[in-house]
């Protein structure tokens, strides 16, 4: 028999959270504790199985972000500066090379796929910005997420406490 | 021992909640630290550098400049991350704060059956 354990909640991920065992008496005679404490397990396992999936993408996504950002740094250098440049480019791990840069309008923005595109200053940095703000939301979103999880775990460990310490209450109690 | 109220659940959630903040926040501390420091060191070597054109890296490239530029520009993101840091700091103060006074609620209620330490 499955026991009404977790509930529609108002996460925008509709990640359904857990119940708070309000009365663990009442609950464990009426459920069992023994089934109880077996649902409450597989549901905690199910959280932290989501959790480790969330702090993954978290990480794919803080390490996007200063890339997103060093673009646009550059992006906002090559506006401001209006002259011709020399700058020092990274070829491969451990090869640097001198490169003259004319003074220009446009750069091109490395778009993933193999394909690179040339856009105008102020199209760039629109792109980059959108990108940046797209990251920044998922990220936000992701936190969101990850904290509601957390909740959750929180109130699933302190349900299988005093689910647990009432057991052996009982076992106690009918030693006697 | 006191029976656990939907009240103290909500405030162990939010302990619970603030200790992995906490966590996060201080290694943001730590790296905003760092990448500041990095930036002070840097300036003390303009300082005493006697080259007329210097290096300084821009997203992945290096970029050459004049040392003046270097100073200015370089002055203008330590600023930045000044007070990037002073804000990450401040979060950091709030949120132990906040644990702590939790802290007290949750031992005054529950005393050693509750614990709220790091393993």
């Amino acid at each position: 028999m499955s026991i009404p354990l977790s509930q529609p909640s108002s996460n925008p991920r509709k990640i359904p959270s857990v119940i708070f065992i309000e009365n663990v008496p009442e609950f464990s005679s009426q459920y069992g504790v023994e089934s109880i404490l077996n649902q409450l397990n597989e549901l905690y396992s199910k959280y932290k199985f989501m959790e480790a999936q969330l702090l993954r993408s978290k990480q794919v996504l803080t390490a996007k972000l200063p890339d997103i950002t060093n673009a646009l740094e550059t992006v906002n250098y090559l506006v401001s500066a209006d002259k011709d440049l020399v700058l020092d480019f990274q070829l491969s791990d451990a090869l640097w090379t001198k490169a003259e840069v004319p003074r220009s309008n446009t750069v091109a923005l490395w778009l993933g796929a193999n394909v690179m595109l040339e856009y105008s200053h102020e199209e760039a940095k629109e792109l980059l910005e959108k990108n940046l703000s797209g990251a920044q939301t998922a990220l936000d979103s992701t936190n969101e997420d990850l904290k509601f999880l957390k909740e959750q775990i929180t109130v699933c460990e302190v349900n299988v406490s005093r689910v647990y310490n009432y057991s052996v209450y009982l076992r106690q109690h009918q030693a006697k | 021992m006191a029976d656990v109220l939907w009240e103290d659940q909500q405030r162990i959630n939010r302990f619970s909640y603030l200790n992995m903040r906490s966590k996060e926040i201080d290694l943001d501390c730590k790296t905003k630290e760092e990448k500041f420091n990095a930036l002070q060191d840097a300036l003390d070597e303009l300082e005493l550098s006697m080259e007329g054109s210097v290096r300084v890296m821009i997203g992945e490239c290096l970029i050459q400049c004049t040392e003046e530029e270097a100073i200015e520009r370089l002055e203008k993101v330590k600023d930045q991350k000044r007070h990037d840091l002073e804000s990450t700091r401040a979060q950091l103060e709030e949120v132990q704060k906040e644990m702590l006074a939790l802290k007290s609620y949750l031992y005054a209620r529950f005393g050693t059956n509750i614990n709220l330490e790091e393993d």
